[in-house]
């Protein structure tokens, strides 16, 4: 009976593996306190909860999320600089919620171009946020979003990019709020 | 090496959001589903494999 139960549970796991077998996570904040590689325009920790036009986003006392007030036009933040290999997919995801449509942010990878002012137009795999639209964005600029590729205010939304490095292409997904299941916005975009 | 980057587009709008557990997959697989595991899931997942595993022993030693 004893038997029957782990080879369960090695089930249970080889079958979650099949669609995340090398998932690590690079940054879940925890050890970032108010100020943390921030400079104008920066985040805050969230010691009391962040609450939007209608839901609470994120809970009060949990130190693993930040809340960015963005008001800081041009430079672009650097949050971690994980290794991606060539000629290969590898695939970069994060969760993201926005507090009201009015904004405009670019989040995702970009060549390091060695500058203390990282380019985003050296995207390799990037989503904006503009307005209540959805976009990719890569190196050549925006790449037109699907129809209905909008989204909603104080919603928390899984977001992943699959990058081929040997094509220099990516796909963009997204799985959350109106999202019910995962859903492309982007198609083999540069 | 690339960077992971937040850059606002229009510092004149500004933007108020929330990100958390930035994750890479490398398995070179082409994923259309992703699950962000929740930090010490899989700690979890191996103190308990290893509790069953030694109870298996325990029983098979009796």
């Amino acid at each position: 009976m004893v038997k029957k139960i782990v080879t369960g549970m090695f089930a249970a796991s080889l079958c979650a593996g099949s669609a995340s077998a090398a998932v690590t996570i690079i940054e879940d904040f925890q050890g970032f306190t108010a100020g943390d590689n921030w400079t104008a325009g920066g985040w805050v920790e969230t010691t009391t909860a962040v609450v939007g036009t209608s839901n609470t986003v994120i809970a009060a006392g949990d130190p693993g999320n930040l809340a960015g007030n963005i008001t800081d036009s041009g430079e672009a933040y650097v949050i971690s600089s994980p290794t991606v290999p060539d000629d290969s997919l590898a695939t970069i995801a994060f969760d993201i919620a926005a507090l009201d449509l009015a904004g405009d942010v670019i989040v995702g990878l970009a060549v390091d171009n060695g500058s203390t002012t990282p380019n985003i137009n050296q995207a390799v795999g990037a989503l904006r946020l503009v307005n209540g639209d959805l976009q990719a964005f890569g190196g050549n600029g925006l790449n037109s979003p699907s129809t209905g590729s909008s989204y909603e205010a104080d919603t928390q939304y899984t977001v992943w990019s699959v990058i081929n490095t040997t094509a220099n292409t990516f796909d963009l997904w997204i799985l959350g709020g109106a999202f019910a299941t995962q859903t492309q916005i982007a198609d083999d975009a540069t | 090496m690339p960077n992971f980057l937040v850059r606002p587009n229009n510092g004149n709008v500004g933007s108020t959001f929330v990100i958390d557990n930035i994750a890479i997959d490398t398995s070179g697989e082409n994923l259309t589903a992703f699950n962000i595991p929740e930090p010490g899931a899989m700690t979890l997942l191996g103190a308990g494999l290893a509790l069953l595993a030694g109870r298996r022993r325990k029983q098979e030693a009796a």
